[in-house]
């Protein structure tokens, strides 16, 4: 990659982490002291940031010749930039600017983690150069960013009750703070299965077998199953509101795990970025 | 009696199916973080005593193929092709008559709202204004519309429990009877699959290297002869492009160093083999085995062990072992070409050269497990993107409207679009709030 184009891609980055840090502080103010004025500002932060980590991201694939989605710094940079776009999406659906209050924080720390992997750009071991790697990544991106936004919507739920009446009134009732969790979980859970569906058919053509019940993909695995029981609970035992918010919470959390804790903790084939 | 009932009543019940997804949950999460298939007294001796135990006896430590596991697997199918069968008679009949307006006459709710239309053709526009097409007019001295859209929407979830049991069957039965071999060799060797009925020749072994020395793509040329019907395939198999051929895939799965190994006594000539790393060469006159152990093309050893600079062959060094009457006698390096001498025995390892494991197999189910995924994504679509949604009004003798709206499916959001829709189209008079309680169906049967 060129001196000029790391350069590029380095100010880009960081430029994007600046404002998703200013948002996510924009937020918080936003919500201490009510300025609904903050939370434009912080939104337009995060719209402001996305369109900087997605020319970082466009600089990083010339520069390496390729889609950048194959290794743990480009993971998580996609990540984050995938929580930004499925929070844009959301808030443009829904219109709730409380949300940013919870999710922001997650998407600074996930950029935050990726800022503190290795940058370097390295050409790619044979395995990792397949088109179903590149739509496995494309997807995952897609599905942890909707169970990101879903954990921030289901947050805010958490709270509702310690705000004040005049803050509940400006925002969507808790019904209705939980049907958007519902369905932002709905799209994760349809990217989530082509994800492993996807990540079968590239582990069969790579290692000729499609399930080997490897670390990372029984935590994929565990992710699938813990959002079906949520979905079946919600059906089944009515659970509806504070548990199914807990639900949501919980699933992000296995998100997490299966994408950093297991890389960490767990040895496994996935490992190698 | 009464038992069997209660038993079948249990297996169909989705109770029965939330309590073996989470039992599948935690097993998952325990097979995951307990190391598998490592020997009896590594979990004796990594976790206390009782946990050990408790490991092996549960079959922690094979987790995926512990019988219990499998049972549950099984379990959560069964309950699936129950639930599945079950189901079906009653979506059949949902389909058909249950999105009528006759069906929603029956049920005799109360209005969502009570709306006045600006103009004639408002009631049209709400309709077509949240996507519903036109709505049909019923006139039995009242005036009704009535519209749904998305009713294939209900078949979703049945869709993706089909494709959930042929996943589980498929994946079962694939575990069971899937054929799984290797064979592995240098350029101009040919063996014997004797699982797979075939003969493979290894006609080619590439490394593509970059400048960096990193691997750009193994590469293997390879000739399948089929040994009952004679016939041959030829190819080339890469990471992430096996060859494919009777029925079978061929994966360019690892490679390591082999060399030619020649046993002399004085000048005679006695053996010749092709060693891979780990393979040994025996003499038949004195119990004498001399092991390739490892293999470095560029051999650097600063005294912290050996290591090799590049993979290029600019300092080809074998570490060989000797055994003799199958116990260890010496170790030691020698580069290639370089004889090592015991008594009136020579041995010498040549032309060094990389070998191909090349993993073999044939799952006769993966078209199964693959339809089956391709029916769970259709039925998630379904379910969730193709939400039924019905829409339905009447006109009252004010020339006001009663409004009804149903959603399965985030009800509370879809009435939020009805209203605003109302809302651009006249004006809301009365909601069902302002008589008691607001009723969500929440209801998906
Ligand atoms: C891992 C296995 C399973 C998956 C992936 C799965 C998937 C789904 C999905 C996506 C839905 C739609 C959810 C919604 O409408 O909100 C659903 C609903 C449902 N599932 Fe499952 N399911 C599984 C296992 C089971 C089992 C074993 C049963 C056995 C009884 C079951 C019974 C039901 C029922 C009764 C519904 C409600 C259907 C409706 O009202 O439309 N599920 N399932």
């Amino acid at each position: 990659m060129s001196q000029t184009l790391i350069t590029a891609e380095n100010i880009l980055f960081y430029v994007t982490v600046i404002a998703y840090f200013v948002s996510t502080a924009c937020y918080f103010y936003y919500f201490a002291a009510r300025s609904s004025k903050a939370a434009q500002i912080a939104t337009a932060l995060i719209a402001a940031g996305f369109v900087f980590h997605t020319l970082s991201l466009i600089v990083r694939g010339i520069g390496a010749g390729r889609i950048p989605l194959s290794n743990q710094f480009e993971f998580a940079t996609a990540f984050a930039w995938g929580i930004a776009l499925c929070y844009l999406l959301a808030y443009r659906k829904f219109r709730v600017s409380a949300m940013g209050t919870f999710i922001a924080p997650i998407l600074f720390l996930i950029i935050g983690y990726a800022a503190m992997q290795s940058r370097e750009v390295r050409d790619l071991m044979p395995a990792l150069q397949s088109n179903w790697l590149v739509l496995h990544v494309s997807t995952a991106i897609i599905s942890y960013g909707s169970f990101a936004v879903s954990c921030g919507i289901s947050l805010l739920y958490l709270f509702y009750d310690r705000l004040s009446a005049e803050r509940q009134s400006a925002m969507p009732d808790k019904k209705k703070l939980d049907q958007m969790s519902y369905r932002v979980i709905t799209f994760g859970f349809l990217f989530l299965t082509i994800v492993m569906i996807t990540g079968a058919i590239w582990a069969q053509r790579a290692w000729g077998h499609y399930w080997t019940w490897d670390p990372k993909e029984t935590w994929s695995f565990i992710t699938w199953l813990i959002y079906a029981l949520y979905l079946h609970l919600r059906i089944n035992r009515h659970w509806i509101g504070k548990r199914t918010a807990m639900f949501a919470v919980i699933g992000f959390v296995c998100v997490i795990f299966t994408f950093i804790g297991v890389n960490t903790f767990i040895p496994s084939i996935h490992s190698y970025a | 009696m009464k038992l069997l009932k209660k038993i079948w009543g249990v297996f169909h019940s989705m109770k029965c199916a939330i309590v073996l997804l989470v039992i599948l949950t935690a097993a998952c999460v325990a097979g995951s973080l307990i190391p598998q298939g490592e020997v009896a007294s590594y979990y004796t001796t990594v976790y206390p005593e009782w946990a050990g135990k408790l490991i092996l006896a549960v079959r922690l430590d094979d987790m995926f193929s512990a019988w219990w596991f499998i049972v549950m697997a099984g379990l959560l199918c069964l309950n699936l092709v129950l639930c599945s069968i079950l189901r079906f008679p009653q979506l059949l009949r949902n389909y058909r008559e249950g999105y009528t307006l006759k069906a929603r006459k029956k049920r005799n709710r109360p209005r969502d709202w009570e709306w006045m239309p600006k103009e004639e053709a408002s009631v049209r526009n709400v309709f077509l204004a949240l996507h519903f097409k036109p709505a049909v007019q019923e006139e039995d001295g009242e005036t009704w519309q009535y519209a749904v859209r998305n009713r294939v929407g209900i078949w979703g979830s049945w869709i993706c429990h089909l494709g959930m049991i042929a996943v589980i069957i498929g994946f079962g039965l694939g575990q069971k009877y899937m054929l799984d071999t290797y064979v592995y060799g240098v350029p101009g060797q040919e063996k014997q699959v004797e699982e797979a009925g075939l003969r493979v020749a290894i006609d080619d072994f590439e490394v593509k290297l970059r400048d960096d020395y990193t691997v750009e793509q193994y590469q293997a040329q390879i000739t399948v002869k089929d040994e009952k019907s004679g016939k041959e395939a030829s190819g080339t198999t890469k990471v992430n492009a096996p060859f494919h051929a009777f029925g079978m895939d061929f994966f360019q799965n690892s490679t390591g160093w082999a060399a030619t190994a020649k046993a002399y006594k004085g000048s005679e000539l006695l053996d010749e083999q092709v060693l891979c790393q780990g393979e040994f060469i025996s003499l038949e006159e004195i119990p004498l085995q001399v092991q390739m152990t490892a293999f470095y093309p560029d051999y650097y050893n600063d005294g912290t062990g050996p290591t090799t600079l590049t993979p290029l062959l600019k300092n080809p060094v074998v570490i060989y072992t000797i055994y003799y009457d199958g116990n260890f006698f010496q170790m030691d390096a020698i580069g290639t070409g370089l004889p090592i001498q015991i008594d009136d025995y020579r041995f010498v390892f040549e032309n060094p050269q990389q070998y191909t494991l090349i993993q073999i197999v044939k799952d006769p189910t993966m078209t199964y497990v693959g339809l089956g995924g391709i029916l769970v994504i259709l039925g998630i679509i379904l379910a969730f993107f193709c939400r039924t949604e019905e829409l339905w009004m009447r006109e009252n003798a004010d020339g006001t409207y009663a409004v009804f709206c149903r959603s399965v499916k985030g009800a509370e959001l879809f009435a939020d679009a009805v209203e605003e829709a109302l809302r651009a189209e006249g004006e809301i008079t009365g909601t069902k709030e302002e008589e008691g309680e607001h009723v969500t169906d929440f209801n998906h049967r």
